[in-house]
């Protein structure tokens, strides 16, 4: 009984680490098609970020998450006013190698400031005994914001101005520029917004695993995979996504090991993309 | 039926083209277009296929930069300006195929321009008494309208902003006759209730002779004459409107 009540807990809290990591790329290929292939520099900031500012005492953790999702928001203005407007209009592929360029930039700088390998930070205390298992309330934590910032993400675009601009924009840019909107700026906003949530996923992990500056390299495949696997969708598409193969790959490598785990997500993720080349999504009406 | 008499239209114009050059990388579609349009008229462009009377629009509402010429709209040459800047100070545009945003529903079409704008919601209430086939069909998504219901819908789109004028491609295109006369009815309001001009792109001669004030004649990238709306009517002179000799 408390083997499967661990187990279903394990796997929330892998689909909700997926789905955190996963929703700035969502956003910024679902509004700009634009596949940011700095995303995993964007998280490894936001997690060196988070780390820096606990461990200099400055401030609490939840402090510094946002603190981190914001510093990552200011960088991606710079890169979004340097190197993503200048290409627009332009091919996928010149983005991708644009961005592509810049992660390796990020990198080298991260390399140069932290070193390869940099002390981490604890998660808060606390455990939740179930029978001859503990489960720290930090990761029973992670599943709740990730279904918050979903919810804020939902109602940021179904209610609010800038929400409505950016997905009239994403449907037909020329139009919903001749109805006056700014498309330049929506865009900027929304590249913005993806910067911010990668920070901010990068920041939520910081406290699991072991920062250094290749820890984004080693989650923007499997964030690739549930955008792709998400389809048009950006929202709950990428969530389902995230269920499915976070659910499947966390099942996995709990009864062998974490590289069959991964495997299995791969595999998954490539027959789906198979059966349903638009994605989970891809006959869904919704644009969300 | 028409509303008011030809010859009452002042001299004020509000739309000058002059010496218009534009064209997509290919070649130069516009060569030396000119063009007034008097506030509180509509104006009626046709032409054979092809002769360049969608870029004419485009470059108008700044979709397709002009290689040369002015575009000056009351008073002000707007050649330079965004299509944003020039929704703002007044120029509205329905595309031709009405390029809904299929995934917003019509409601949320109607305030992309209202919010773009800085408008109060309310502001569409007007706008959509005018259109009251579109109220129960304001939360269904724009996909999933009638070819008509879209033509509506992406008027009262671009009536919402309040412009000073409208530019049309093709409106009737598609469109069942019963909804044609709604269309033209909902114009001639326009123009007399907004003191609305427009310039309206057509291949439908009846319908743009019925609602226009002056016809145009375009021809390889220019306006080549003038002619009196009724003219569009003699068949006879329909195949140089439409080029339906050429095979």
């Amino acid at each position: 009984m408390d083997t499967a009540v661990v187990v279903i807990l394990s796997a929330l809290t892998s689909i909700a680490i997926l789905l955190l990591t996963s929703l700035g790329l969502a956003v910024v290929f679902g509004l700009m098609r634009i596949v940011n292939m700095a995303h995993g520099e964007f998280l490894m900031i936001g997690a060196f970020a988070t780390t820096t500012l606990v461990r200099s005492g400055a401030m609490p953790l939840w402090m510094a998450v946002l603190s981190a999702a914001a510093f990552c928001a200011l960088i991606g203005v710079v890169v979004e006013v340097a190197f993503i407007r200048p290409l627009h209009g332009r091919r996928l592929i010149d983005t991708l190698l644009a961005t592509f360029g810049l992660s390796l930039v990020m990198y080298q700088i991260a390399v140069d400031i932290f070193g390869t390998a940099s002390p981490g930070i604890d998660a808060p205390p606390g455990w939740l005994q179930l029978g001859r298992y503990s489960v720290s309330y930090y990761s029973l934590a992670l599943p709740f914001i990730a279904v918050v910032v979903t919810l804020l993400l939902y109602l940021l675009f179904k209610s609010t101005r800038y929400g409505l601009l950016a997905r009239a924009a994403a449907q037909d840019a020329e139009m919903a520029s001749a109805l006056g909107v700014e498309v330049r700026r929506v865009n900027l906003y929304t590249f913005v917004l993806g910067c911010a949530l990668a920070g901010l996923g990068g920041a939520l992990l910081s406290p699991v695993v072991a920062v250094s500056p290749g820890v984004g390299q080693s989650y923007i495949g499997q964030a690739f995979m549930t955008v792709v696997t998400g389809g048009p969708a950006f929202l709950l598409g990428t969530l389902s996504a995230s269920a499915l193969l976070g659910g499947v790959a966390n099942v996995i490598s709990q009864f062998s090991t974490n590289m069959w785990g991964l495997t299995g997500l791969l595999l998954v993720a490539a027959v789906l993309v198979r059966v349903l080349p638009r994605g989970l999504s891809g006959n869904w009406s919704r644009q969300l | 039926m028409r509303m008011f008499e030809r010859s009452t239209w002042g001299a004020n114009v509000l739309l000058e083209v002059t010496d218009l050059h534009a064209g997509y990388s290919a070649g130069v579609v516009l060569s030396g277009l000119n063009l007034a349009i008097e506030s509180q008229c509509i104006v009626a462009v046709v032409g054979r296929n092809g002769v360049g009377k969608t870029t004419f629009i485009k470059t108008l509402m700044g979709l397709i930069a002009p290689r040369r010429g002015s575009i000056v709209f009351d008073g002000r040459n707007v050649a330079g300006m965004s299509p944003a800047a020039r929704a703002r100070i007044g120029m509205a545009y329905v595309p031709q195929g009405r390029r809904i945003f299929p995934k917003l529903t019509a409601l949320e079409n109607l305030l992309v321009g209202v919010k773009a704008a800085n408008l109060p919601p309310r502001a569409i209430e007007p706008v959509l008494e005018q259109f009251p086939r579109l109220i129960p069909k304001l939360n269904n998504l724009g996909a999933s309208l009638s070819g008509g219901e879209q033509q509506l819908l992406a008027l009262a789109r671009a009536l919402v902003l309040q412009p000073r004028v409208l530019l049309l491609d093709e409106p009737s295109e598609g469109i069942q006759p019963s909804m044609l006369d709604e269309i033209q009815q909902v114009l001639l309001q326009a123009q007399q209730r907004q003191k609305l001009s427009v310039l309206l792109v057509e291949q439908n001669l009846e319908f743009a002779a019925e609602l226009a004030n002056t016809v145009h004649v375009m021809d390889s990238g220019r306006i080549s004459r003038q002619v009196e709306p009724a003219v569009l009517l003699g068949s006879t002179l329909i195949p140089e409107f439409l080029g339906v000799t050429e095979v």
